[in-house]
């Protein structure tokens, strides 16, 4: 005989379990349709993967569990799916959720099932992925997915695995017929878990009050190293927490788990689910229901598919409506009342029980408490329910938790006893509920304050790529008008004009990428609390350069087209284009999902309650990326019609692209009403967090839809103007909308290497934190976190990089001017460069001064060190500006020549020897320098100073050398020319 | 198809307030029927003429206060009340002394603190207290057991006695109690006192020693009901005998044996019926056993050095004062809590 522990409390409410036991389990008949909510368990809802009007079969993967604590959902019948949307579900407080209804086909046929060959030689990973895969979730009750219960070894030590088997409620037999029908599949099951979590001891506890099912069972476990332990019947033995100390004598600690103590406690359903998931391959589409009550003729258990409609559950019960007094889902104890019989049965529904008028009256008057304990004599917890009820009643929900109110289990024992007919359980609940709104009110105002300020930004930045398309829009009918007229007779003026447009533009674009990479920079010192502020900020910066490089490209572009009308070149730009725009695309696919993952990154290193937001976020910006992809599609062929220059087939292509782009803006339209549906939904469920999200859903997809619709404008107007002469004018404004895109999936990779620059800093001070703290375990989770941060931020500064490369490219293919104003750009940014890394060598020698003075050896070694890096920093960005001034003053020039006339050619040789002796000159004027800087250094004697101050001169002799060889083959070429 | 919504449990225990308070006045009749049995029709009178007035008062109060007077008046706490303030008072107190306990009673001790569950004194005690205080005489005055008298009191006379326009009973049917008496032994050793025979005669410790029983068997039947628990009656039962033990022990001249704590008076009515009034009680059973062991020492101390010769209303009196307090500081230790919290405050 085992030691047994007892739980203070409990009491002994009339079993009533005979009435269902009777008769052996049966199968109910087979549901005309079924209603299968996405969320039968605890964590996130599960996402659908199928469409109205496809046709499932049973056991068919119809929603795929989202995030880690999550359960897939399966299609219980074949048939077809005839909705997915809001369907009352049953639920405590009897709300609305999304739900998947399939209609039955009658057929029943059933998916290939993939069962775990031989199961006892499988691994973990493999076991684990059966159960996750077939959407296993606590059946007892709360509905937890199992995988992840199952998966507790690996942050705790297990040593019991407990096979809750009490069943201690009232009414419901269950598990007891599920014990006595299949005893092998719970023990399968049960060596199944032990092999996942494997404990040095299985118990499964059963009240006494079930001697078959104790004798199946102690026949089935024979020669394994289960136990069947007999546990006196005393309710609630079957809570998990009771349940673990009568077996195990340890107390679970207040807020803990039980694989804190070393303990995992899985239900009978579940087991059995397992058992079957592993060696039949069938996901979790049926379980055992008791139904009983007598207002039901057929008492009994009966297997029922999942989303069977509760009403053609009574149906087959022989259900009396007049006679019940209500409709309880689960026991009496626990259960709650169902309002309707439109419910489906979800994984959870253990009991229906339909009592009538003499089985349950209606609850008597509540009377005043007499203080006479008896519920503090009944509660498992032991707390003390009438203080908490007076505390709950009175609204002292602070004093109410000092009292360890979210201890209290809800199991019903201190209602049950209490004379005064007090619904105590509903006081907990309500106090519980407004605790938790307490909480939340607080967390909410701060998320208020940041949504805000993020709302803020983002109508703006809205604003501004609102403005950007006009000017792009305005910009390409510049172009046809310069295009029609150069076609005609040339136009120097508007070119000249359009130059000099461009040139302000370009400084504008100077001066605003500076803002924008001081904002940058701003953002990665900030400390948390001006952070959003300051991505404001960032992003207004980042709006402004969009904007101008909008514009530019927008003038550029049409200065470019001026050229084209010579035949040689038309052709080219137009394959080139094609080529690009299918790069681009890809690129700004793997540029989202850079973005995606960074602000997950961000997600997590910031406050949890972050994530919800940015799930919202995420959501519509995935709407964002849908409606683009069909965008791209439409302007696809927009750029590819003009190369074909078949002008029935630009026709065509063009209807395509409208038709597209037409159904983009529907959509969008339809977006904007279900979100709008949704808010609706929010408001009225009073719940301001809900309705704030909601009407951000609905400002972006309505952002959306402006897009959609200006493009479609855009498209429109193409298509009016369609005689082919145009055609010049759609490849600029093809070739404008790649630029966008480029743009576009540039400032997202900025931004989300901004973002992983933040997470970063926030996991190294995390670090610091735990360091201090001295908490091994932590400090050592902080560098994994951080290490996974830093390979995030990589990979977004290299995404960021790989576009930041791929922008330069295609529009250095372009056109000359582009390449110019690409080179002048790096030029600006090489000078930028230079001129911050002196600043840093300015700075780094302040403090080395500084750490000098104050003495401090180590401090003194760690700022020279930074110094040579820095200093080494700046040599190179001098070298590259010294490169990239070279290349700037050359290559002009060269690709100048072949399309030139010979007069203009001979100017630019002319010019290319100036530039060469220009350079040559500054190279000669920067050795000099630095042989000067070198003797300076030698006097001070400094010999580390001094070796880097030789490797500086060898450079700059080196490019001098180059310089003026340079300036010899041009002066030569020159010279045999002419 | 709708059903109404009710929330869990589902299930009640047939256990209500009215029949808690129904309970508890059928285990105080083995004792009122010892009392009449012993001393006469005085007690049933008592509780008669307080259960009229006292469910007329609640009524009145009821009323005034705008509440309907009828579940009140059906959950039988009021009629509790009277009958334990009537068991508690004299047999033959005139009418108006029982009426005037049965007013401070219902009215100012339960309602005027907010009804049932909100009186922070046990109205039974409240009343008797201020009885003592206000009409010395009346209160002290205790019948002769019948089996002293010739032929005992009659009916007749007692409801003359009740209801008559004397003022006192006739000296005739009354005498001192043996806590009185030994409180007024004067400069007499204990066992000279004892052996004063005809002063208190045997008969009179007798008489007390079973109605004590008597109520002692209706708590035993309340505890195996359990309608409350052993904590109070033995924690309060035990300090008393302890103290009187060690005492009695020490200097058995002087102080009075056990027996005589444990038997006479209102020990062990006040034990089952007085202090175990679970609205003014400490609720946690750890609170209980303090409350209990707080009234055994401030009726030995009461009786032994104060100068009133019983002592049970005044004890659970100060201790239903200290009750909130020490609910406070006696929570029972929580499931899955290292330690029981003290006090209200947060321990931070
Ligand atoms: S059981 Fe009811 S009446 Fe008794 S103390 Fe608890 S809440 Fe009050
Ligand atoms: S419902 Fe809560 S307070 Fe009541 S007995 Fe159960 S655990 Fe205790």
């Amino acid at each position: 005989m085992r030691t047994l522990w007892d739980f203070h409390g409990g009491i002994h409410p009339q079993e009533n379990k005979q009435q269902s036991v009777q008769q052996p389990i049966t199968k109910a008949p087979l549901p005309s349709k079924v209603v299968l909510p996405l969320q039968q368990h605890i964590g996130a809802p599960a996402e659908p993967l199928v469409n109205i009007g496809d046709s499932v079969k049973t056991g068919q993967l119809i929603a795929r569990a989202d995030g880690f604590i999550s359960a897939n959902i399966h299609a219980s019948i074949s048939g077809t799916i005839t909705a997915i949307g809001e369907h009352p579900i049953p639920h405590a407080s009897g709300m609305d959720d999304l739900c998947i209804t399939i209609e039955s086909d009658g057929k029943d046929e059933w998916t290939m099932l993939e069962p775990v060959s031989d199961w006892q030689n499988a691994d973990v990973d493999t076991l684990l992925q059966a159960i996750s895969k077939a959407g296993i979730v606590g059946m007892g009750g709360a509905g937890f997915p199992t995988a992840v219960k199952a998966r507790t070894r690996e942050r705790h030590a297990i040593d019991t695995l407990v096979i809750n088997a009490a069943e201690c409620e009232p009414y419901i037999t269950a598990d007891d017929m599920a014990m006595r029908t299949y005893p092998q599949q719970l023990v399968l099951g049960a060596q199944i878990l032990c092999k996942l979590v494997d404990p040095s001891s299985c118990l499964i506890g059963i009240e006494d009050n079930k001697p078959e099912a104790i004798k199946a069972l102690q026949t089935a476990t024979q020669g394994t190293h289960i136990d069947v332990v007999v546990i006196p019947t005393k309710y609630p033995s079957g809570g998990e927490k009771q349940l673990i100390q009568i077996l195990t004598g340890r107390e679970v600690p207040s807020g803990g788990l039980p694989a804190d103590i070393g303990v995992v406690c899985q239900n009978v359903g579940t087991a059995i689910a397992i058992a079957k998931a592993v060696t039949l391959g069938e996901p979790l589409i049926s379980r055992i229901t008791t139904l009983t009550g007598n207002a039901m003729t057929r008492r009994q258990n009966v297997e029922v598919r999942l989303g069977t409609p509760i009403r053609e559950l009574l149906e087959y019960a022989g259900f009396n409506a007049d006679r019940a007094s209500r409709l309880i889902m689960g026991g009496p104890m626990m259960g709650f009342t169902l309002t309707s019989d439109q419910l489906p049965v979800v994984k959870t529904t253990n009991c229906l029980l339909a009592p009538t008028h003499q089985e349950f009256p209606d609850p008597e008057p509540e009377s005043p408490c007499i203080r006479c304990g008896m519920c503090e004599q009944a509660c498992p917890a032991d707390l003390l329910p009438q203080q908490l009820h007076w505390f709950a009643k009175a609204e002292e929900f602070e004093k109410a938790q000092l009292f360890n109110l979210f201890d209290c289990i809800e199991c019903g024992a201190c209602a049950y006893v209490c004379p005064s007919s007090i619904p105590l359980v509903q006081y907990y609940r309500f106090a519980k509920t407004e605790i938790r709104n307490e909480q939340e009110e607080a967390k909410k105002a701060e998320r208020a304050k940041i949504r805000f300020e993020q709302r803020q930004a983002r109508l703006e930045r809205e604003e501004a790529e609102k403005i950007a398309a006009r000017n792009a829009r305005m910009a390409a009918a510049a172009a046809k008008t310069s295009a029609t007229a150069s076609t005609s007779a040339p136009a120097p003026a508007a070119n000249g004009l359009d130059e000099a447009a461009a040139k302000k533009l370009k400084i504008q674009r100077a001066a605003a990428s500076v803002a924008l990479k001081k904002a940058e920079k701003a953002l990665a010192e900030a400390t948390d609390d001006n952070r959003s502020k300051l991505e404001a900020d960032l992003k207004a910066a980042q709006d402004k350069v969009t904007t101008i490089d909008a514009q530019l490209s927008g003038s550029t572009s049409s200065g470019s087209s001026v050229p084209a009308t010579a035949p040689a070149q038309a052709s080219n730009p137009n394959g080139l284009d094609e080529a690009a725009l299918k790069k681009l695309k890809i690129q700004r696919a793997a540029a989202s999902v850079a973005l995606k993952k960074a602000e997950k990154a961000l997600a997590e290193a910031s406050d949890e309650d972050k994530a919800k937001l940015e799930t919202d976020l995420k959501a519509a910006q995935e709407k964002v990326s849908d409606i683009e992809k069909q965008l791209g599609i439409a302007s696809a062929p927009t750029a590819s019609a003009p190369a074909q220059a078949a002008p029935a087939a630009a026709n065509e292509a063009q209807a395509k692209a409208l038709k597209q782009a037409k159904i983009a803006v529907a959509a969008s339209k339809a977006a904007i009403k279900k979100a709008e549906k949704a808010l609706i939904h929010a408001q009225r469920d009073n719940d301001p967090d809900e309705v704030a999200a909601k009407e951000a859903a609905i400002l972006t997809a309505k952002a959306n839809a402006v897009k959609a619709e200006e493009k479609l404008k855009t498209l429109e107007e193409h298509a009016k103007a369609a005689p082919p002469p145009s055609s010049q004018a759609q490849t600029a404004s093809a070739a404008q909308s790649d630029s966008a895109d480029q743009e576009k999936a540039l400032k997202q990779a900025k931004i989300a290497a901004a973002a992983s620059k933040a997470a970063i800093r926030k996991a190294e001070k995390a670090l610091t934190a735990a360091q201090e703290s001295g908490d091994a375990e932590q400090v050592a989770a902080c560098e994994t976190k951080l290490t996974t941060v830093k390979e995030k931020a990589q990979q977004a500064a290299d995404k960021l990089a790989a576009l930041q490369n791929a922008t330069m490219q295609p529009k250095a293919d372009a056109a000359t001017t582009d390449a110019v104003a690409d080179q002048e750009k790096a030029l600006k940014q090489a000078k930028i460069a230079a001129a911050a890394s002196k600043a840093a060598i300015r700075k780094a020698e302040k403090a080395l001064t500084a750490a000098q003075e104050s003495g401090d050896a180590e401090q003194v070694a760690a700022c020279e060190a930074k110094l040579t890096t820095t200093k080494e920093k700046a040599q190179q960005a001098a070298d590259k500006l010294a490169t990239l001034q070279n290349t700037a003053s050359t290559e002009p020039n060269t690709k100048a020549q072949p399309s030139t006339p010979t007069d203009s050619a001979a100017d630019a040789q002319a010019k290319a020897l100036k530039q060469a002796k220009i350079i040559a000159a500054a190279t000669k004027t920067a050795l000099k320098k630095a042989e000067k800087t070198l003797a300076e250094t030698e006097a001070s004697g400094d010999a580390q100073a001094i070796s880097d101050q030789q490797a500086v001169v060898e450079r700059c002799k080196t490019k001098y050398s180059d310089a003026a060889q340079k300036l010899e083959q041009l002066t030569q070429s020159a010279g045999s020319e002419v | 198809m709708a059903f109404i919504r009710v929330s869990s449990p589902h299930l009640h225990r047939p256990l209500s307030t009215r029949k808690v308070m129904q309970t508890v006045i059928l285990a105080t009749l083995p004792g009122l029927a010892t009392l009449t049995w012993l001393f006469g029709w005085g007690s049933i009178i008592n509780v008669l003429v307080a259960s009229a007035s006292g469910l007329l008062f609640e009524a009145i109060i009821l009323k005034m206060r705008r509440r309907n007077p009828l579940p009140a008046l059906k959950d039988n706490s009021a009629l509790l009340t009277c009958v334990l303030l009537g068991i508690a008072l004299p047999p033959l107190a005139p009418w108006w002394l029982v009426v005037t306990g049965t007013f401070v009673a219902i009215v100012i001790a339960k309602q005027l603190y907010g009804g049932l569950g909100n009186n922070p004194f046990n109205p039974a005690m409240a009343a008797y207290a201020l009885l003592l205080i206000s009409f010395p005489v009346e209160m002290t005055q205790w019948v002769t057991p019948a089996s002293l008298l010739d032929n005992g009191i009659s009916l007749g006379q007692s409801i003359t006695a009740v209801f008559g326009s004397a003022v006192n009973v006739p000296d005739a049917f009354t005498m001192a109690t043996p806590l009185d008496g030994f409180k007024h032994k004067g400069m007499l050793m204990a066992d000279e006192y004892w052996r004063q025979s005809n002063f208190l005669p045997e008969k009179i410790w007798q008489a007390w020693a079973t109605a004590s029983i008597a109520f002692m068997l209706g708590g035993l039947y309340l505890l195996w009901k359990r309608i409350f628990t052993w904590h109070i009656p033995v924690a309060m039962l035990g300090t008393l005998t302890v103290l009187s033990l060690l005492f009695y022990g020490a200097d058995a001249s002087n102080y009075a044996s056990p027996y005589v704590h444990l038997l006479s008076g209102a020990t062990l009515f006040g034990a089952f019926f007085i202090a175990t009034d679970p609205v003014t009680a400490a609720t946690s059973n750890k609170g209980k056993i303090w409350f209990g062991i707080g009234i055994g020492v401030l009726i030995y101390v009461i009786r032994t050095w104060g100068s009133y010769p019983d002592a049970v209303a005044f004890s659970v009196l100060l201790m239903n004062f200290a009750a909130p307090f020490i609910d406070y500081y006696t929570q029972p230790r929580s499931f899955g809590h290292n330690k029981a919290r003290k006090g209200i405050k947060n321990e931070k």
